[in-house]
Protein backbone atom coordinates (compact mmCIF):
# COMPACT_ATOMS: atom_id res chain seq x y z
CA UNK A 1 0.00 0.00 0.00
CA UNK A 2 2.80 2.40 0.88
CA UNK A 3 4.41 1.81 -2.49
CA UNK A 4 1.09 2.40 -4.26
CA UNK A 5 0.60 5.68 -2.43
CA UNK A 6 4.09 6.80 -3.40
CA UNK A 7 3.45 5.96 -7.05
CA UNK A 8 0.21 7.97 -7.07
CA UNK A 9 1.93 10.93 -5.44
CA UNK A 10 4.90 10.87 -7.81
CA UNK A 11 2.81 10.57 -10.95
CA UNK A 12 0.67 13.52 -9.94
CA UNK A 13 3.55 15.74 -8.89
CA UNK A 14 4.34 18.86 -10.89
CA UNK A 15 7.90 17.73 -11.49
CA UNK A 16 6.75 14.45 -12.96
CA UNK A 17 4.20 16.16 -15.23
CA UNK A 18 6.96 18.53 -16.36
CA UNK A 19 9.09 15.55 -17.39
CA UNK A 20 6.16 14.06 -19.27
CA UNK A 21 5.45 17.31 -21.07
CA UNK A 22 9.11 17.55 -22.04
CA UNK A 23 8.77 14.18 -23.81
CA UNK A 24 10.95 12.19 -21.40
CA UNK A 25 10.44 8.56 -22.56
CA UNK A 26 11.43 7.18 -19.15
CA UNK A 27 8.78 9.31 -17.45
CA UNK A 28 6.16 7.96 -19.81
CA UNK A 29 7.33 4.40 -19.07
CA UNK A 30 6.89 5.15 -15.36
CA UNK A 31 3.43 6.53 -16.00
CA UNK A 32 2.43 3.44 -17.97
CA UNK A 33 3.87 1.12 -15.31
CA UNK A 34 2.06 3.00 -12.55
CA UNK A 35 -1.33 3.50 -14.16
CA UNK A 36 -1.93 0.91 -16.87
CA UNK A 37 -2.46 -2.19 -14.67
CA UNK A 38 -5.07 -0.29 -12.63
CA UNK A 39 -6.71 1.32 -15.66
CA UNK A 40 -6.99 -2.02 -17.49
CA UNK A 41 -8.28 -3.67 -14.30
CA UNK A 42 -10.79 -0.87 -13.80
CA UNK A 43 -12.12 -1.03 -17.38
CA UNK A 44 -12.50 -4.82 -17.33
CA UNK A 45 -14.32 -4.69 -13.97
CA UNK A 46 -16.69 -1.93 -15.12
CA UNK A 47 -17.29 -3.17 -18.69
CA UNK A 48 -17.31 -6.94 -18.30
CA UNK A 49 -19.78 -7.26 -21.21
CA UNK A 50 -17.18 -5.83 -23.63
CA UNK A 51 -14.84 -8.27 -25.38
CA UNK A 52 -11.57 -8.29 -23.38
CA UNK A 53 -9.57 -7.94 -26.60
CA UNK A 54 -11.57 -4.82 -27.49
CA UNK A 55 -10.79 -3.43 -24.03
CA UNK A 56 -7.08 -4.04 -24.63
CA UNK A 57 -7.35 -2.18 -27.93
CA UNK A 58 -9.18 0.69 -26.21
CA UNK A 59 -6.57 0.84 -23.44
CA UNK A 60 -3.76 1.07 -26.01
CA UNK A 61 -5.67 3.89 -27.74
CA UNK A 62 -6.04 5.63 -24.38
CA UNK A 63 -2.26 5.49 -23.88
CA UNK A 64 -1.84 6.92 -27.36
CA UNK A 65 -4.23 9.79 -26.57
CA UNK A 66 -2.49 10.45 -23.26
CA UNK A 67 0.91 10.45 -24.95
CA UNK A 68 -0.31 12.87 -27.60
CA UNK A 69 -2.26 15.19 -25.31
CA UNK A 70 -0.25 15.21 -22.09
CA UNK A 71 1.45 18.37 -23.30
CA UNK A 72 -1.93 20.12 -22.90
CA UNK A 73 -2.53 18.81 -19.39
CA UNK A 74 -2.56 21.53 -16.76
CA UNK A 75 -1.08 20.25 -13.47
CA UNK A 76 -2.61 23.24 -11.70
CA UNK A 77 -6.06 22.51 -13.11
CA UNK A 78 -9.06 20.90 -11.45
CA UNK A 79 -8.04 17.25 -11.75
CA UNK A 80 -4.96 15.18 -11.06
CA UNK A 81 -3.14 13.54 -13.96
CA UNK A 82 -4.41 10.10 -12.92
CA UNK A 83 -8.02 11.38 -12.86
CA UNK A 84 -7.57 12.91 -16.31
CA UNK A 85 -6.30 9.57 -17.67
CA UNK A 86 -9.18 7.62 -16.14
CA UNK A 87 -11.67 10.01 -17.69
CA UNK A 88 -10.12 9.49 -21.12
CA UNK A 89 -10.34 5.72 -20.57
CA UNK A 90 -13.94 5.86 -19.46
CA UNK A 91 -15.04 8.11 -22.31
CA UNK A 92 -13.28 5.96 -24.90
CA UNK A 93 -14.92 2.79 -23.59
CA UNK A 94 -18.39 4.33 -23.43
CA UNK A 95 -17.99 5.54 -27.03
CA UNK A 96 -17.00 2.01 -28.01
CA UNK A 97 -20.08 0.52 -26.33
CA UNK A 98 -22.33 3.05 -28.04
CA UNK A 99 -20.75 2.28 -31.41
CA UNK A 100 -21.24 -1.46 -30.88
CA UNK A 101 -24.87 -0.97 -29.91
CA UNK A 102 -25.50 1.08 -33.05
CA UNK A 103 -23.77 -1.48 -35.29
CA UNK A 104 -25.75 -4.32 -33.75
CA UNK A 105 -28.95 -2.43 -34.52
CA UNK A 106 -27.97 -1.99 -38.17
CA UNK A 107 -26.75 -5.55 -38.61
CA UNK A 108 -30.07 -7.26 -38.01
CA UNK A 109 -30.12 -10.12 -40.45
CA UNK A 110 -33.17 -11.87 -41.92
CA UNK A 111 -32.73 -15.50 -42.97
CA UNK A 112 -33.57 -15.69 -46.69
CA UNK A 113 -36.05 -18.19 -48.08
CA UNK A 114 -33.59 -19.89 -50.51
CA UNK A 115 -31.54 -21.22 -47.59
CA UNK A 116 -34.52 -23.13 -46.33
CA UNK A 117 -34.77 -25.40 -49.39
CA UNK A 118 -33.16 -26.13 -52.78
CA UNK A 119 -29.98 -27.98 -53.79
CA UNK A 120 -26.70 -27.11 -52.01
CA UNK A 121 -24.75 -25.96 -55.15
CA UNK A 122 -27.42 -23.50 -56.11
CA UNK A 123 -27.64 -22.37 -52.51
CA UNK A 124 -23.97 -21.35 -52.53
CA UNK A 125 -24.30 -19.26 -55.73
CA UNK A 126 -27.54 -17.79 -54.55
CA UNK A 127 -26.06 -16.98 -51.17
CA UNK A 128 -23.13 -15.13 -52.77
CA UNK A 129 -25.57 -13.05 -54.78
CA UNK A 130 -27.77 -12.49 -51.74
CA UNK A 131 -24.84 -11.46 -49.54
CA UNK A 132 -23.67 -8.96 -52.16
CA UNK A 133 -27.13 -7.41 -52.43
CA UNK A 134 -27.64 -7.50 -48.69
CA UNK A 135 -24.41 -5.59 -48.16
CA UNK A 136 -25.32 -2.96 -50.72
CA UNK A 137 -28.75 -2.63 -49.15
CA UNK A 138 -27.24 -2.19 -45.71
CA UNK A 139 -24.95 0.57 -46.98
CA UNK A 140 -27.88 2.28 -48.69
CA UNK A 141 -29.98 2.08 -45.56
CA UNK A 142 -27.20 3.39 -43.41
CA UNK A 143 -26.72 6.36 -45.73
CA UNK A 144 -30.44 7.07 -45.90
CA UNK A 145 -31.07 6.65 -42.19
CA UNK A 146 -31.62 10.13 -40.79
CA UNK A 147 -31.47 8.81 -37.26
CA UNK A 148 -28.19 7.02 -38.03
CA UNK A 149 -25.59 6.87 -35.32
CA UNK A 150 -23.12 9.71 -35.24
CA UNK A 151 -20.31 9.03 -32.82
CA UNK A 152 -19.86 11.41 -29.94
CA UNK A 153 -16.33 12.08 -31.15
CA UNK A 154 -17.65 13.26 -34.52
CA UNK A 155 -20.27 15.45 -32.82
CA UNK A 156 -17.70 16.96 -30.49
CA UNK A 157 -15.32 17.66 -33.38
CA UNK A 158 -18.12 19.45 -35.20
CA UNK A 159 -19.05 21.51 -32.11
CA UNK A 160 -15.40 22.45 -31.61
CA UNK A 161 -15.10 23.72 -35.18
CA UNK A 162 -18.48 25.47 -34.92
CA UNK A 163 -17.37 27.22 -31.72
CA UNK A 164 -14.19 28.43 -33.36
CA UNK A 165 -16.22 30.03 -36.13
CA UNK A 166 -18.11 32.22 -33.61
CA UNK A 167 -16.96 35.64 -32.40
CA UNK A 168 -14.96 35.81 -29.18
CA UNK A 169 -17.91 37.51 -27.41
CA UNK A 170 -20.26 34.69 -28.40
CA UNK A 171 -17.75 32.04 -27.31
CA UNK A 172 -17.23 33.77 -23.97
CA UNK A 173 -20.89 33.97 -23.05
CA UNK A 174 -21.43 30.32 -23.99
CA UNK A 175 -18.52 29.26 -21.80
CA UNK A 176 -19.58 31.40 -18.85
CA UNK A 177 -23.15 30.12 -18.95
CA UNK A 178 -21.84 26.58 -19.18
CA UNK A 179 -20.10 26.86 -15.84
CA UNK A 180 -23.41 27.95 -14.35
CA UNK A 181 -22.70 31.66 -14.00
CA UNK A 182 -25.96 33.56 -13.99
CA UNK A 183 -26.60 36.66 -16.10
CA UNK A 184 -26.08 39.00 -13.14
CA UNK A 185 -22.62 37.59 -12.48
CA UNK A 186 -21.69 37.75 -16.17
CA UNK A 187 -23.01 41.30 -16.31
CA UNK A 188 -20.45 42.31 -13.70
CA UNK A 189 -17.62 40.89 -15.79
CA UNK A 190 -18.82 42.03 -19.18
CA UNK A 191 -20.19 45.41 -18.15
CA UNK A 192 -23.50 44.75 -19.91
CA UNK A 193 -27.10 44.59 -18.71
CA UNK A 194 -28.31 41.09 -17.77
CA UNK A 195 -31.20 41.38 -20.25
CA UNK A 196 -28.76 42.18 -23.07
CA UNK A 197 -26.64 39.20 -22.12
CA UNK A 198 -29.68 36.93 -22.10
CA UNK A 199 -30.44 37.94 -25.71
CA UNK A 200 -26.78 37.61 -26.68
CA UNK A 201 -26.63 34.12 -25.19
CA UNK A 202 -29.76 33.04 -27.08
CA UNK A 203 -28.34 34.35 -30.36
CA UNK A 204 -24.96 32.73 -29.71
CA UNK A 205 -26.69 29.38 -29.21
CA UNK A 206 -28.61 29.83 -32.48
CA UNK A 207 -25.42 30.70 -34.35
CA UNK A 208 -23.68 27.71 -32.81
CA UNK A 209 -26.52 25.41 -33.83
CA UNK A 210 -26.38 26.67 -37.41
CA UNK A 211 -22.58 26.39 -37.59
CA UNK A 212 -22.72 22.91 -36.06
CA UNK A 213 -25.25 21.69 -38.65
CA UNK A 214 -23.04 23.08 -41.40
CA UNK A 215 -19.94 21.32 -40.01
CA UNK A 216 -21.79 18.03 -39.63
CA UNK A 217 -23.12 18.26 -43.21
CA UNK A 218 -19.58 18.93 -44.47
CA UNK A 219 -18.34 15.86 -42.59
CA UNK A 220 -21.08 13.72 -44.10
CA UNK A 221 -20.30 15.05 -47.59
CA UNK A 222 -16.64 14.17 -47.09
CA UNK A 223 -17.65 10.67 -45.94
CA UNK A 224 -19.89 10.37 -48.98
CA UNK A 225 -17.02 11.30 -51.27
CA UNK A 226 -14.83 8.74 -49.53
CA UNK A 227 -17.44 6.01 -50.09
CA UNK A 228 -17.75 7.01 -53.76
CA UNK A 229 -13.96 6.91 -54.17
CA UNK A 230 -13.83 3.44 -52.56
CA UNK A 231 -16.57 2.18 -54.88
CA UNK A 232 -14.69 3.53 -57.91
CA UNK A 233 -11.58 1.66 -56.82
CA UNK A 234 -13.51 -1.60 -56.51
CA UNK A 235 -14.76 -1.27 -60.11
CA UNK B 1 -31.42 20.49 -32.65
CA UNK B 2 -33.04 20.99 -29.25
CA UNK B 3 -31.54 23.40 -26.74
CA UNK B 4 -30.96 20.53 -24.31
CA UNK B 5 -29.06 18.47 -26.89
CA UNK B 6 -26.88 21.44 -27.82
CA UNK B 7 -26.24 22.19 -24.15
CA UNK B 8 -25.20 18.60 -23.60
CA UNK B 9 -22.87 18.65 -26.61
CA UNK B 10 -21.35 21.93 -25.48
CA UNK B 11 -20.74 20.44 -22.07
CA UNK B 12 -19.09 17.40 -23.63
CA UNK B 13 -16.94 19.62 -25.81
CA UNK B 14 -15.84 22.22 -23.32
CA UNK B 15 -15.85 20.19 -20.13
CA UNK B 16 -14.54 16.67 -19.81
CA UNK B 17 -17.31 14.11 -19.90
CA UNK B 18 -18.19 12.57 -16.55
CA UNK B 19 -16.29 15.35 -14.81
CA UNK B 20 -18.61 15.15 -11.86
CA UNK B 21 -18.54 11.39 -11.56
CA UNK B 22 -14.84 10.78 -12.06
CA UNK B 23 -13.06 12.97 -9.56
CA UNK B 24 -9.70 12.76 -7.81
CA UNK B 25 -11.12 11.05 -4.76
CA UNK B 26 -12.78 8.29 -6.76
CA UNK B 27 -9.72 7.65 -8.92
CA UNK B 28 -7.47 7.49 -5.85
CA UNK B 29 -9.85 4.92 -4.39
CA UNK B 30 -9.84 2.96 -7.64
CA UNK B 31 -6.06 3.02 -7.77
CA UNK B 32 -5.82 1.69 -4.25
CA UNK B 33 -8.65 -0.86 -4.44
CA UNK B 34 -8.99 -2.13 -8.01
CA UNK B 35 -7.11 -5.29 -8.75
CA UNK B 36 -4.38 -4.92 -11.32
CA UNK B 37 -5.06 -6.44 -14.71
CA UNK B 38 -3.12 -9.64 -15.37
CA UNK B 39 0.52 -9.09 -16.35
CA UNK B 40 0.08 -10.67 -19.80
CA UNK B 41 -2.85 -8.31 -20.52
CA UNK B 42 -0.78 -5.29 -19.49
CA UNK B 43 2.11 -6.38 -21.71
CA UNK B 44 -0.18 -6.94 -24.70
CA UNK B 45 -1.62 -3.43 -24.26
CA UNK B 46 1.86 -1.93 -24.02
CA UNK B 47 2.90 -3.76 -27.17
CA UNK B 48 -0.11 -2.49 -29.12
CA UNK B 49 0.55 1.03 -27.85
CA UNK B 50 4.18 0.93 -28.98
CA UNK B 51 3.23 -0.56 -32.36
CA UNK B 52 0.64 2.18 -32.84
CA UNK B 53 3.12 4.91 -31.93
CA UNK B 54 5.59 3.62 -34.46
CA UNK B 55 2.83 3.04 -37.02
CA UNK B 56 1.83 6.69 -36.79
CA UNK B 57 5.32 7.80 -37.80
CA UNK B 58 6.48 5.01 -40.12
CA UNK B 59 3.87 3.85 -42.57
CA UNK B 60 5.93 2.13 -45.29
CA UNK B 61 8.99 -0.11 -45.06
CA UNK B 62 12.24 1.87 -44.88
CA UNK B 63 14.46 0.83 -47.77
CA UNK B 64 17.27 3.37 -47.72
CA UNK B 65 19.60 4.22 -44.85
CA UNK B 66 22.73 6.32 -44.48
CA UNK B 67 25.88 4.37 -45.29
CA UNK B 68 27.71 5.40 -42.10
CA UNK B 69 25.17 3.76 -39.82
CA UNK B 70 25.83 0.39 -38.25
CA UNK B 71 22.80 -1.72 -37.38
CA UNK B 72 23.02 -0.83 -33.68
CA UNK B 73 23.55 2.83 -34.43
CA UNK B 74 20.48 2.88 -36.65
CA UNK B 75 18.24 1.16 -34.10
CA UNK B 76 19.32 3.58 -31.38
CA UNK B 77 18.82 6.61 -33.62
CA UNK B 78 15.37 5.63 -34.85
CA UNK B 79 14.29 4.58 -31.36
CA UNK B 80 15.36 7.92 -29.91
CA UNK B 81 13.71 9.85 -32.73
CA UNK B 82 10.44 8.08 -31.91
CA UNK B 83 10.91 8.98 -28.22
CA UNK B 84 10.89 5.32 -27.23
CA UNK B 85 13.03 3.85 -24.46
CA UNK B 86 15.05 0.64 -24.80
CA UNK B 87 12.53 -0.80 -22.35
CA UNK B 88 9.67 0.03 -24.78
CA UNK B 89 11.44 -1.73 -27.63
CA UNK B 90 12.25 -4.70 -25.41
CA UNK B 91 8.61 -4.98 -24.31
CA UNK B 92 7.39 -4.81 -27.90
CA UNK B 93 9.53 -7.74 -29.03
CA UNK B 94 9.63 -9.83 -25.82
CA UNK B 95 13.31 -9.16 -25.14
CA UNK B 96 15.44 -7.91 -22.28
CA UNK B 97 16.22 -4.15 -22.32
CA UNK B 98 19.89 -4.95 -21.82
CA UNK B 99 19.98 -6.95 -25.06
CA UNK B 100 18.59 -3.94 -26.94
CA UNK B 101 21.12 -1.61 -25.30
CA UNK B 102 24.01 -4.00 -26.00
CA UNK B 103 22.94 -4.31 -29.62
CA UNK B 104 22.70 -0.54 -29.97
CA UNK B 105 26.13 0.04 -28.44
CA UNK B 106 27.76 -2.65 -30.53
CA UNK B 107 28.49 -4.83 -27.51
CA UNK B 108 26.50 -7.55 -29.25
CA UNK B 109 26.76 -7.87 -33.01
CA UNK B 110 23.59 -8.45 -35.04
CA UNK B 111 24.75 -11.76 -36.53
CA UNK B 112 25.52 -13.04 -33.03
CA UNK B 113 21.80 -12.68 -32.26
CA UNK B 114 19.03 -14.96 -33.41
CA UNK B 115 17.53 -14.05 -36.76
CA UNK B 116 14.17 -14.07 -34.97
CA UNK B 117 15.28 -11.21 -32.68
CA UNK B 118 16.70 -9.09 -35.51
CA UNK B 119 13.65 -9.91 -37.65
CA UNK B 120 11.34 -8.78 -34.83
CA UNK B 121 13.26 -5.49 -34.56
CA UNK B 122 13.03 -5.01 -38.33
CA UNK B 123 9.31 -5.72 -38.22
CA UNK B 124 8.79 -3.31 -35.32
CA UNK B 125 10.60 -0.45 -37.07
CA UNK B 126 9.45 -1.48 -40.58
CA UNK B 127 13.04 -1.84 -41.71
CA UNK B 128 13.26 -3.43 -45.16
CA UNK B 129 15.70 -6.29 -45.72
CA UNK B 130 17.73 -4.25 -48.25
CA UNK B 131 18.32 -1.54 -45.65
CA UNK B 132 19.06 -4.05 -42.87
CA UNK B 133 21.56 -5.85 -45.10
CA UNK B 134 23.36 -2.57 -45.73
CA UNK B 135 23.44 -1.73 -42.01
CA UNK B 136 24.68 -5.18 -41.05
CA UNK B 137 27.39 -5.08 -43.73
CA UNK B 138 28.51 -1.73 -42.32
CA UNK B 139 28.60 -3.28 -38.83
CA UNK B 140 30.80 -6.08 -40.21
CA UNK B 141 33.18 -3.70 -41.99
CA UNK B 142 33.50 -1.46 -38.92
CA UNK B 143 34.26 -4.50 -36.77
CA UNK B 144 36.99 -5.62 -39.19
CA UNK B 145 38.53 -2.15 -39.17
CA UNK B 146 38.54 -1.45 -35.46
CA UNK B 147 38.68 -4.92 -34.00
CA UNK B 148 36.76 -5.87 -30.89
CA UNK B 149 38.00 -2.85 -28.86
CA UNK B 150 35.68 -0.45 -27.11
CA UNK B 151 36.58 3.21 -27.09
CA UNK B 152 36.62 5.12 -23.85
CA UNK B 153 36.95 8.81 -23.18
CA UNK B 154 38.28 11.10 -20.56
CA UNK B 155 36.21 13.86 -19.10
CA UNK B 156 37.62 17.26 -18.20
CA UNK B 157 39.11 16.08 -14.95
CA UNK B 158 40.33 12.73 -16.08
CA UNK B 159 37.23 10.79 -15.06
CA UNK B 160 35.94 8.34 -17.62
CA UNK B 161 32.20 8.22 -18.15
CA UNK B 162 30.13 5.63 -19.96
CA UNK B 163 28.27 8.30 -21.89
CA UNK B 164 31.46 9.88 -23.19
CA UNK B 165 32.87 6.45 -23.93
CA UNK B 166 29.80 5.51 -25.95
CA UNK B 167 29.84 8.80 -27.75
CA UNK B 168 33.50 8.38 -28.68
CA UNK B 169 32.90 4.81 -29.82
CA UNK B 170 30.03 6.02 -31.99
CA UNK B 171 32.21 8.74 -33.53
CA UNK B 172 34.94 6.21 -34.24
CA UNK B 173 32.46 3.83 -35.85
CA UNK B 174 31.07 6.55 -38.09
CA UNK B 175 34.58 7.58 -39.08
CA UNK B 176 35.46 3.99 -39.97
CA UNK B 177 32.16 3.47 -41.77
CA UNK B 178 32.72 6.62 -43.83
CA UNK B 179 36.24 5.49 -44.73
CA UNK B 180 35.25 1.91 -45.48
CA UNK B 181 36.02 0.40 -48.84
CA UNK B 182 33.42 -1.73 -50.52
CA UNK B 183 34.39 -4.96 -48.89
CA UNK B 184 32.35 -8.09 -48.91
CA UNK B 185 31.21 -9.32 -45.52
CA UNK B 186 32.56 -12.62 -44.26
CA UNK B 187 30.96 -15.88 -45.30
CA UNK B 188 29.46 -16.27 -41.83
CA UNK B 189 27.68 -12.92 -42.04
CA UNK B 190 26.46 -13.64 -45.59
CA UNK B 191 25.13 -17.00 -44.47
CA UNK B 192 23.41 -15.40 -41.48
CA UNK B 193 21.80 -12.79 -43.76
CA UNK B 194 20.37 -15.62 -45.84
CA UNK B 195 18.87 -17.11 -42.69
CA UNK B 196 17.46 -13.71 -41.74
CA UNK B 197 15.65 -13.53 -45.06
CA UNK B 198 14.25 -17.00 -44.41
CA UNK B 199 12.99 -15.90 -40.99
CA UNK B 200 11.23 -12.86 -42.48
CA UNK B 201 9.55 -15.14 -45.01
CA UNK B 202 8.50 -17.74 -42.44
CA UNK B 203 7.09 -15.02 -40.15
CA UNK B 204 4.99 -13.73 -43.05
CA UNK B 205 6.64 -10.28 -43.14
CA UNK B 206 6.80 -10.27 -46.93
CA UNK B 207 6.55 -6.45 -47.09
CA UNK B 208 10.07 -6.35 -45.66
CA UNK B 209 11.48 -8.48 -48.48
CA UNK B 210 9.54 -7.42 -51.55
CA UNK B 211 11.42 -5.01 -53.78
Amino acid sequence: MAIERRIILDINSEDFVKRLKAGDPLAFDQLVDGVLPKLAGFLSSQFYEVDPLDLEEIASDVLLKVHKSVIKFDPKGKAKLTTWIFRIGLNATIDHVRRLAAQAKKAEFVRPQFLKDGDPDKQIDAFDEFAKNQWKEKERQAAADDDGFVSVDVEIDAVERALESLSLEDQTILRLRLIDMDYDQIAEIEGEKPATLRVRHKRALEKLDAAYSKELTNDQRKDGRAVEADSALEI
Amino acid sequence: MTKEKMAELLKLTLLSRYDDEINDQLVDQVLSKTEDAAADVVIRIQKRFIEKRIGQKITDPIKTVKSEYTFGDYIETIRASLELSAQDVATAIDEQPKTIEDLEKGRILPWACSTKLIGALMHLFKLHYDAAEKLINTSAVVLQAKGPIYASARSNRGKMTETRGNSTARALERFLAAKKKSEKPSEDVSHWLGELKGTLESEGWSELIQS
